[in-house]
């Protein structure tokens, strides 16, 4: 099994918005069927609750049932694609700013101190017909095939793994406009958060949701805290840095000695009034302490409402149920309706204890007027 | 059920020794006195648990729109107490089919405090436009609706 394309960023002020068009000819065609409907149902087992990862068959929920790279692949290396198109980006003086920029991101997943992960470039570039093949070298670049093949996308990234759900390459394509518009610091962070984002694909993190709170910075005028920006793999309203729920993926993949004994575990399921399934809602821990609450992970629950929600952190935590509210990077037919009121319970997380909860029930009428 | 009318901003500083008083007897909610007293209530013979509603404080999101906030104590026996958003949310499912109406309202200040063998106390601020509108639930009780605008609320 090889060569499943995820998670294209789209044109937009982030990756999140926009369309991609089919692309003929090529393996990446399967995932313009993706867009119209039923690809990343492929990663999705018959009773998986992680969708945040790419699984395989459906022996489990966790992730460690997920794709990803076996534990000597460390460091993974990128090679940067050599051609054209970098002289198109006017924010980069030359082809060693590029090169430090790049760093600079992946240094942001390096740095996630619960993961084992750790991404590299290479010294030698590779040419551009290296890109979204299967020859077991990884590159990340600006590439041509957006103009060439007339793809709407800022940037995709693409998997080969194996049968046994290891990765064997990724190979990452940038869209050489994505960062045209705007100031310099708008088109650096705008990159940021792209790269981050592929990134985070080829380290095997799928896409979450946005937080069911809006990010309003306007909001500090009115002495809030509390806010959650967006996880930059929740194909939603990212900024240029690694959010709690992205670092907790990636470490829930490759996690540092203790790190699963150190968090928390629940598991449970999410009902409707009359008893049906609420399915593929969203779970979101909010991580209480004395120092304040943060955004942590998230999880969605399958068809039968049934989720599993990994790495919390020990302490009081409020579980906030929603419905997927940006649903353009997840693509469950007929689902898209899906509609309940968000709401707020809350459990302790202890440290190393995997806890099933009580039955979730979750309302409808969502935004009824009154 | 305890009742009450609802207040008005700038309520007594009395909120924090009705919370103690309430959660260490365990027993009915105490009612608060002063010329504004929160919104109280949630408890009967068979339901075991209470909540606060004190508005707090009146801000602006952005240049135009006044936000209102409400500081929400709840104390529970049952780990099963919720509280749902009824309203504000924003955007409509009819309009994009991407996209569902979104929450209007921004929680923040949480704190939680394990009060006894069995009880929690919970307490976090809710800034909202418009009506704020909860329903707090807990296994085996009626829901309480929770209704509050800018300078009062009211079950």
């Amino acid at each position: 099994m090889a060569g499943r394309p995820v998670g294209p960023s789209v044109v937009g002020s982030g990756p999140g918005e926009g369309r991609v068009r089919p692309r003929a000819g090529r393996r990446r065609l399967s995932f313009a069927v993706a867009l119209t409907g039923c690809g990343l149902a492929a990663f999705v087992p018959a009773r998986g609750g992680a969708y945040r990862f790419g699984q395989i068959g459906s022996a489990g929920w966790s992730a460690e049932n997920s794709i990803r790279w076996n534990a000597s692949a460390w460091p993974v290396r990128f090679r940067l694609l050599e051609n054209e198109n970098l002289a198109r980006q006017e924010v980069f003086a030359d082809a060693t700013a590029w090169r430090e920029f790049v760093t600079a991101a992946f240094d942001q997943w390096n740095a996630v101190p619960t993961s084992e992960a750790v991404v590299e470039l290479a010294a030698e570039a590779a040419a551009q017909d290296a890109a979204v093949d299967e020859d077991g070298v990884n590159t990340i670049g600006f590439s041509s095939v957006f103009e060439d093949e007339d793809i709407l996308a800022a940037g995709f990234a693409s998997w080969d793994y194996s049968d046994d759900g290891e990765f064997r390459s990724c190979d990452v394509e940038l869209n050489p406009e994505v960062a045209q518009r705007g100031t310099v610091p708008e088109r650096l962070d705008r990159l940021t958060a792209l790269v981050l984002h592929e990134v985070g694909h080829c380290l095997g993190l799928l896409h979450t949701v946005v937080m069911p709170m809006p990010y309003y910075r306007t909001l500090s005028e009115v002495d809030l805290t509390g806010f959650f920006p967006d996880p930059t793999m929740s194909y939603g309203r990212d900024g240029p840095f690694l959010m709690p729920d992205d670092m907790v993926g990636v470490s829930l993949l490759y996690p540092t000695p203790g790190f699963r004994a150190a968090t928390a575990s629940f598991s449970g399921t999410i009902v409707f009034e009359d008893g049906t399934a609420a399915r593929h809602a969203y779970v979101q821990a909010v991580e209480i302490s004395e120092e304040g609450a943060r955004a942590g992970p998230g999880a969605f629950a399958d068809g039968e409402g049934r989720f599993l929600l990994e790495g919390v952190r020990p302490g009081s935590v409020m579980l906030w149920v929603h419905p997927m509210l940006v649903l353009s990077a997840h693509h469950f037919p007929g689902e898209w309706a899906l509609s309940f009121q968000d709401q707020w319970l809350w459990a302790d997380a202890r440290a190393g204890a995997m806890e099933e909860l009580p039955d979730i029930r979750v309302f409808r009428g969502r935004g009824s007027a009154r | 059920m305890t009742r009450s009318p609802g207040t008005r901003a700038g309520a007594p500083p009395l909120l924090g020794v009705f919370i103690a008083l309430a959660v260490a007897s365990g027993a009915g909610a105490a009612e608060p006195t002063g010329e504004a007293p929160p919104a109280s209530g949630g408890q009967t013979d068979a339901c075991d648990f209470r909540f606060v509603a004190l508005p707090t404080h009146e801000g602006y999101l952005d240049e135009r729109r006044r936000m209102s906030r409400v500081r929400l104590t709840l104390w529970y026996a049952d780990p099963g107490t919720s509280v749902s958003l009824v309203r504000p949310y924003y955007g409509s499912a009819h309009g994009d089919v991407n996209t569902l109406p979104r929450p209007l309202a921004f929680l923040s200040e949480f704190s939680s405090v394990r009060s006894g063998a069995e009880g929690r106390l919970q307490r976090f601020s809710i800034s909202f436009l418009g009506e704020l509108e909860l329903a707090i639930r807990s296994p085996g009780c009626p829901p309480v609706p929770l209704r509050c605008d800018e300078t009062t609320c009211s079950e």
